[in-house]
């Protein structure tokens, strides 16, 4: 699959999970490295405990290739009934859910090669955005 | 990790059981010559292997077809979760009227060309493969029903078979995105689609192909005790994942379950990955025993295709469907029995109540009144969609459910458009 096929589906994916939840503001933004990508999804609508760890469970499926090169083609193409993370979960290097100060999450996916280590990914030492 | 453990045992010991079962039915040196008749036996739908050979070398067909998918599993470096069990009891399901290893190993060694041709891993399409299997009747037709000379007929089958393979994951991944995960045998949709060409080149060539009718009807107490079994070995996994602590064992069982009842069952839907694999087990017992007192009720006959149907449905629990996404799915088929005077005991609608419940997502998803119309549709088009492809796809109510699912989800999505608007 084409880099910015894969990019358009994930932000499709999570713009599809984020927008269920009617927030006021969303912002999305992707910062590009040279072994693989970060997106950030930031919403303002408040989450209880359960539904950030609801998030993060669905985030933290392990690697399935067998489910991701088959199944997860249907990833941000698929937008009919609820959206699922799962489908993004099969395919990320690392994923952290925090509450923003404005009252909302941010959602941050690491997503890279077979070599790719999200611990030394450069978007927490030096934030910035593309 | 335990919960792999605990399913990589369930299915070997079911596998196990499967070939010890064949081999004590009747004299060992029949029952392999009955197997090895199998596999140049016509394959296509509806072809029951117990009303062909025999009950022993039947059983031993479904272990050995059984251990293929297994082998295929672990030499991609798998793991055995809710996803590789409905696989492989689907590949068991159908080694009672279809797949054989002769048909079989082309198509997956197809799919992995396939993944290496678009620089993947085979074990990136392993899921595709092991569904995939759906075609063999099309390789034993070239190979020992065209009239051709054997010389140029095997290889034949057999190259023909590795294209089908190499086709099959684009076709697959294209026809998800029309039921968007709604028809959860989506390679038979698959495999139907391709069927349609492969039969339409057949009769263009002068060579039609017409669907069998081998249907055993005796109930042989062996056949009617394999689901209780099979149900039972599910019982002792998941004592055997906390033997010193049966009571609690079973309790976190029926907590999971309750947990998975609310999930819609749309593709990908890993109940044992999602939640685990005590609460699929117990739902795999549930279902399986549900349906299986169903049948038995019915005083319907036990034979390979029904048998077929409640393996896939266990298979299936462990990958999306539960008894509250199943119920409306199967009230819309019975009903359609009834209305429009069916004889239920015959293949074609006693298969479709198993077969059908591939739908169980649109009723997970959008409520019983869409699964039950899901159902009532279901059964009016498979009665028709067999002959389209000569009964090639072994999975032609995986066909006819993606064509439902199809229609249903277009007037859902384009309604809920309309709505926002």
């Amino acid at each position: 699959m084409k880099r910015q096929e894969l990019y358009v589906q994930l932000i499709s994916e999570l713009a599809n999970y984020l927008l269920h939840g009617n927030p006021k503001k969303m912002v999305i933004s992707m910062h590009l490295e040279p072994d693989g990508f970060h997106i950030a999804g930031i919403d303002d609508r408040p989450r209880t405990d359960k539904e950030i760890a609801d998030i993060e469970h669905s985030l933290m499926m392990h690697q399935r290739p067998e489910l991701a090169s088959y199944y997860g083609m249907m990833v941000g193409h698929d937008l009919l009934g609820s959206s699922r993370l799962e489908l993004i979960g099969f395919q990320i290097k690392g994923v952290k859910v925090e509450r923003i100060p404005e009252g909302g999450v941010m959602i941050n996916l690491w997503i890279g090669s077979e070599g790719f280590d999200p611990a030394m990914f450069t978007i927490d030492q030096e934030p910035q955005g593309s | 990790m335990q919960k792999t453990k605990t399913l990589n045992a369930f299915v070997v010991v079911v596998m196990l059981g499967l070939f010890l079962a064949g081999m004590i039915e009747g004299n060992i040196i029949q029952t392999f010559q009955g197997f090895f008749r199998l596999q140049v036996t016509p394959a296509r739908l509806v072809s029951d292997f117990i009303a062909v050979e025999g009950v022993g070398p039947t059983l031993l067909n479904v272990a050995a077809v059984g251990l293929l998918g297994y082998l295929f599993v672990i030499l991609n470096g798998l793991q055995i979760t809710g996803a590789e069990v409905a696989a492989l009891f689907t590949m068991m399901g159908f080694a009672f009227f279809g797949k054989t290893l002769f048909n079989c190993i082309p198509i997956m060694i197809g799919v992995s060309l396939s993944a290496l041709i678009v620089k993947k891993k085979p074990r990136d399409y392993a899921l595709i493969a092991m569904f995939g299997t759906a075609m063999g009747p099309l390789i034993t037709f070239i190979a020992f029903e065209l009239g051709m000379r054997r010389i140029f007929a095997l290889p034949g089958s057999f190259v023909i078979g590795i294209g089908i393979g190499i086709v099959l994951p684009p076709i697959a991944i294209a026809m998800l995105r029309l039921h968007q995960g709604y028809n959860l045998y989506n390679v038979g949709f698959s495999a139907g689609f391709l069927g349609l060409f492969t039969a339409s080149l057949s009769h263009a060539a002068g060579a039609d192909i017409l669907p069998l009718s081998m249907w055993s009807t005796a109930r042989e107490p062996l056949l009617v005790a394999i689901l209780p079994a099979i149900v039972l070995i599910a019982l002792l996994c998941i004592v055997a994942e906390n033997p010193r602590h049966v009571g609690t064992g079973f309790g976190e069982a029926f907590r999971d379950f309750r947990k998975i009842l609310t999930m819609s069952g749309r593709l990908p839907s890993d109940f044992a990955d999602y939640v685990s694999s005590k609460g699929s087990l117990l739902n795999a017992a549930i279902m399986g025993i549900l349906f299986w007192l169903g049948v038995v009720l019915l005083d319907a006959p036990l034979n390979g295709p029904v048998l077929g149907g409640l393996f896939t449905i266990v298979g299936f629990s462990f990958f999306g469907k539960h008894p509250k996404n199943v119920f409306s799915v199967v009230l819309g088929i019975v009903v359609a029995i009834i209305i429009f005077g069916k004889d239920i005991y015959t293949p074609g609608p006693l298969l479709a109540i198993l077969f059908g419940t591939a739908l169980a997502p649109l009723a997970g998803e959008f409520g019983p009144i869409v699964g039950f119309i899901a159902g009532f549709l279901h059964l009016v088009i498979v009665d028709r969609t067999g002959a389209w492809h000569g009964g090639m796809d072994l999975y032609n109510n995986g066909f006819a459910a993606g064509l439902t699912a199809t229609l249903i989800v277009s007037i859902i999505e384009w309604y809920r458009s309309a709505q926002d608007e």
